[in-house]
């Protein structure tokens, strides 16, 4: 942490407090990261990003409101928080407020967060990336595309109930998407550490799937049952994890509320938020307030078991806090599935009629609270006929809704794959599913 | 502004062998409020500034950004950036840019009730006051979400052939979200509303109207709505639903980044190739233009290259006319750009983006538009959306929607739903009414993701025969 900044936060918390601040809390975040962008199978893009803040929150007289700072001087310090409690003493008082998390907390360190290597990366980012452009084209790509993006990121949390929280984490991410005639492959990987961060692997499966995919058919509507790979099984899984905050539910954005306790879900799904995941993209030692993150059952064998809350939501619902602050929203760090017992092939075998999709996008809700969406395949997808993938298809979309669909989960994978994406803003931990009686529509015209 | 800064930035780049270099140096003054059933849950502002430069080093492009505003801090990340992208360069194309014109200039919007000049009370008062018109509709209510937010912009543009262009955009984004029940369905609305300018908008929006009368219609609609389901209707579609079609499936396509590749790994690529300039692709009654000059929430008077914006025609009567462009597309395609390069914030990357997307009017009235249809569908509304990502296979869902009989409005029909190809659809196009609507939207693209502000909309438009499920 640049001890300027963390002796910044610590300054302004005690000045919010000085000048009658009931609760207060400073997050001073710092962040350098790369990134080198490829397209056409060269970089397109080499980028690097230095940034620090300090976000701040404040209660006094039952008003609550944020802002951030922007410089670190003892005179901005001082203007910003004279100016924040201003600002809130204007506003109508927030009755759903309930206070922040009482310190203070010991906390764990997060497994393999951290690799001093990803630090000293630096232009071998370089390497890495035509090393896997190199290994997609091998395996039948006739253009690939993508991003290689590594950090290092440090954080501080001091709160006026005695929270004193700092630090530190690397993460990389590559995306690659393979070209071949017609088709496409994509794959993602994503790991807090160089030791579990295969990018070639990624591109060679994405070669791989383009180059089996390059001449798809017209995919007829119908109903069909579908493996989704975990790619985009997680595409859908961050939908659940969206609608488990409770701010989702309370707002209209939920298909999951009114629904705690209840079947969510067929018996194979069982469904955690770990915040403390080993090598978790998101995985965090507290949350924003300075709860000690920790691992939650949102969904065990098919039943909603709890929504996910911060401490106030959680004083509402005569609950406990899951360690899931936002202070405004809580969210999920990592969702994590529990794994099937099915190998991949296995998966194919118990499908007679269906298809595999290897990867979604756009997915849109007509109603969030009621779960109708759609969504579109992307990339090789095939058809399965009695166990075994065929032709591969193009131009169909999944017209669903989401509990339905959930509830008609019949097996999963056994192996699980950290995913990080474009669409799946949570990351997930998730094995390839079979789900029966998929609809699927396309253009009629 | 440390406008002073920005310039250190290119000279600090061309010393260290840039052939070429720019600085966006921006500030942005922003507040925010977020009402939900009926209490302020959010409230808070925000000042952030910072500084990102480009740069063409050894033929390879390169990107810094930081946000803290100092000569020792730029140069760190500057000389970090400059290592990574030299090494980058022995695996690049030689990236060119098209020549642009220097500019020097000032573009400063006016507005007559700045962000400023409204008090965080005001605002709250104003949020509130929508929330009751959801109340008053007497619709049975489930949940309401609003949410406020305004924003001053100050940017420094400066670039090593030249150009100085400093720049002041305030804007204000709403976004409002209603659940409700009826007939033992239920049904959600949320939409979105912004301008560049001020607090003088919500003169002409009207929000409490627009929410009252939206929730009744959607209540209509679950109450009394029947089924369109297979069957092939004459279309009346909305401006709403006109803008996110000319978005979607003309707008996207046309970004000459996603026609040569640069965006493939995530927002896709495109059905349209470079040789496809003149091609017919929808009937002589679609013309869709892009233009920043436009008012609506993409307006900018110089894009984030500093090309000065103009209109683009992008299908005129039909063909396939002009694509939008930044310097880097541009020299590609051995043409000029006509400014469509944006960034969304300082630290990110100015790519192609769209501004204010429309299908240009026709010769009807709305009256006379609709005496057309004997018996078709008019979609006012919609939520459901997607394309695929060359934008070819799109499906928009009806919210509020209704039958068309004899050229009146009739009944409410339930969510009738285009899944259709894209020249399917614009060959569809018969005729559009006399005046042009738009609404804002957040555009997302690029990785990472930018959303960036950008207005789309049309006439009502007359489409012949779509099937409808």
């Amino acid at each position: 942490m640049v001890d300027e900044l963390k002796e910044s936060a610590q300054r302004l918390l005690k000045t919010l407090l000085k000048k009658g601040a009931d609760d207060a809390i400073v997050h001073a975040q710092s962040a350098r990261l790369k990134q080198v962008k490829f397209a056409n199978n060269k970089i397109a893009k080499a980028a690097c990003d230095n940034s620090s803040s300090a976000s701040v929150f404040v209660a006094k007289d039952g008003r609550t409101a944020s802002t951030s700072l922007k410089r670190f001087d003892v005179k901005s310090i001082e203007e910003t928080a004279q100016k924040l409690l201003r600002f809130t003493s204007s506003l109508q008082p927030n009755p759903s407020y309930e206070g922040i998390a009482e310190g203070p907390f010991k906390y764990v360190g997060i497994a393999r967060g951290f690799d001093s290597r990803v630090n000293a990366l630096e232009e071998n980012g370089v390497d890495v990336v035509e090393s896997a452009i190199n290994t997609a084209l091998a395996q039948g790509a006739e253009r690939v595309a993508g991003v290689l993006e590594w950090g290092v990121h440090e954080e501080f949390l001091a709160t006026s109930r005695s929270v004193s929280a700092s630090q530190k984490g690397t993460s990389l991410y590559f995306s690659l998407r393979a070209i071949a005639g017609e088709g496409s492959g994509h794959k993602v990987t994503a790991s807090r550490t160089l030791s579990f961060f295969d990018c070639n692997k990624a591109a060679g499966q994405a070669g791989e799937l383009a180059s089996w995919s390059r001449k798809p058919v017209a995919c007829k509507a119908g109903e069909y049952d579908v493996v989704f790979d975990a790619l985009p099984f997680s595409c859908l899984l961050d939908t659940v994890g969206s609608s488990a905050s409770i701010f989702s539910a309370e707002a209209g954005f939920s298909f999951l509320a009114g629904k705690l306790g209840k079947r969510v879900a067929s018996p194979a799904l069982t469904l955690y938020d770990d915040a403390t995941l080993e090598n978790g993209f998101n995985s965090t030692s507290f949350d924003d307030e300075g709860t000690p993150s920790q691992l939650n059952l949102l969904i065990k064998d098919g039943l909603l078991r709890t929504f996910l809350h911060n401490h106030s939501t959680a004083k509402r619902y005569k609950t406990r806090s899951t360690a899931s602050a936002g202070l405004v929203s809580p969210q999920a760090w990592n969702l994590r599935v529990k794994p099937g017992r099915h190998s991949f092939d296995e998966l194919l075998s118990e499908t007679r009629n269906g298809l595999y999709l290897s990867n979604l996008w756009y997915t849109r809700f007509q109603n969030y609270a009621s779960g109708d969406f759609s969504t579109i395949p992307r990339d090789a997808a095939f058809l399965i006929k009695n166990g075994e993938l065929m032709q591969p298809v193009k131009g169909m979309r999944v017209t669903e809704n989401m509990l339905g669909l959930l509830q008609r989960i019949k097996a999963l994978g056994r192996t699980c794959t950290q995913i990080k994406g474009w669409e799946v803003d949570t990351p997930c931990i998730a094995p390839s599913a079979l789900i029966e009686k998929v609809r699927i529509t396309r253009p009629t015209s | 502004m440390q406008s002073d800064l920005a310039d250190y930035c290119v000279d600090f780049a061309l010393s260290k062998g840039a052939s070429y270099a720019e600085a966006r140096l921006e500030e942005r003054d922003s507040n925010g409020f977020l009402l939900k059933n009926g209490l302020l849950e959010s409230a808070g502002f925000d000042s952030r500034a910072g500084i990102g430069v480009r740069f063409i080093l050894r033929n390879c492009l390169g990107f810094a950004t930081v946000n803290r505003l100092s000569k020792e801090a730029v140069r760190e990340t500057l000389s970090s950036s400059l290592k990574v992208t030299s090494a980058a360069s022995r695996l690049t194309d030689c990236t060119r840019l098209a020549s642009s014109k220097a500019v020097k200039a000032k573009d400063v919007v006016s507005c007559s009730e700045s962000p400023s000049s409204v008090s965080a009370e005001q605002k709250t008062e104003l949020l509130s006051h929508i929330d009751s018109a959801v109340l008053s509709s007497g619709a049975k209510i489930t949940s309401r979400y609003l949410s406020l937010s305004d924003e001053v912009v100050r940017k420094y543009y400066v670039n090593s052939e030249g150009s100085k262009i400093e720049s002041v955009y305030p804007a204000i984004d709403f976004f409002y979200s209603f659940t409700l029940d009826a007939n033992s369905r239920s049904g959600h609305r949320y939409w979105h509303y912004g301008d560049v300018g001020g607090y003088e908008c919500f003169k002409h929006w009207q929000l409490d109207k627009v929410v009252e009368r939206e929730a009744r219609g959607l209540e209509r609609n679950l109450s009394e709505a029947k089924s369109v389901s297979g069957r092939k209707f004459d279309v009346i579609a909305g401006p709403e639903v006109v803008g996110i079609m000319v978005h979607e499936s003309v707008g996207h396509p046309y970004e000459a980044d996603r026609i040569l590749g640069r965006e493939a790994a995530q927002a896709g690529e495109s059905f349209v190739n470079p040789s496809m300039i003149g091609k017919r692709i929808g009937s002589a009654a679609a013309s869709v233009v892009d233009d920043p000059l436009a008012k609506g929430f993409g307006r900018y008077c110089f894009d984030d290259e500093g090309v000065r914006a103009k209109r683009k025609n992008l299908v005129t009567k039909g063909v396939i006319t002009e694509f939008l462009h930044n310097r880097e597309t541009a020299a590609s395609l051995s043409t000029a750009s006509n400014g469509a390069s944006r960034a969304s914030d300082y630290d990110k990357e100015a790519i192609v983006r769209m501004s204010n997307t429309f299908l240009l009017p026709g010769g009807y009235s709305e009256e006379e538009l609709f005496s057309e249809v004997k018996n078709g569908i008019f979609i006012k509304n919609f939520q459901e959306w997607n394309i695929d990502d060359k934008r070819l296979n799109q499906k928009y869902v009806g919210s509020e929607a209704y039958f068309v009989k004899n050229g009146e409005i009739a009944s409410p029909a339930f969510q009738p739903t285009i899944e259709i190809d894209t020249p399917s659809l614009w060959k569809a196009v018969a005729a559009c009414s006399n005046k042009v609507e738009l609404h804002a939207g957040e555009c997302g693209k690029g990785e990472p993701m930018q959303g960036i502000r950008v207005s789309m909309g049309g006439p009502h438009c007359l489409f012949k025969q779509l099937r409808l499920a």
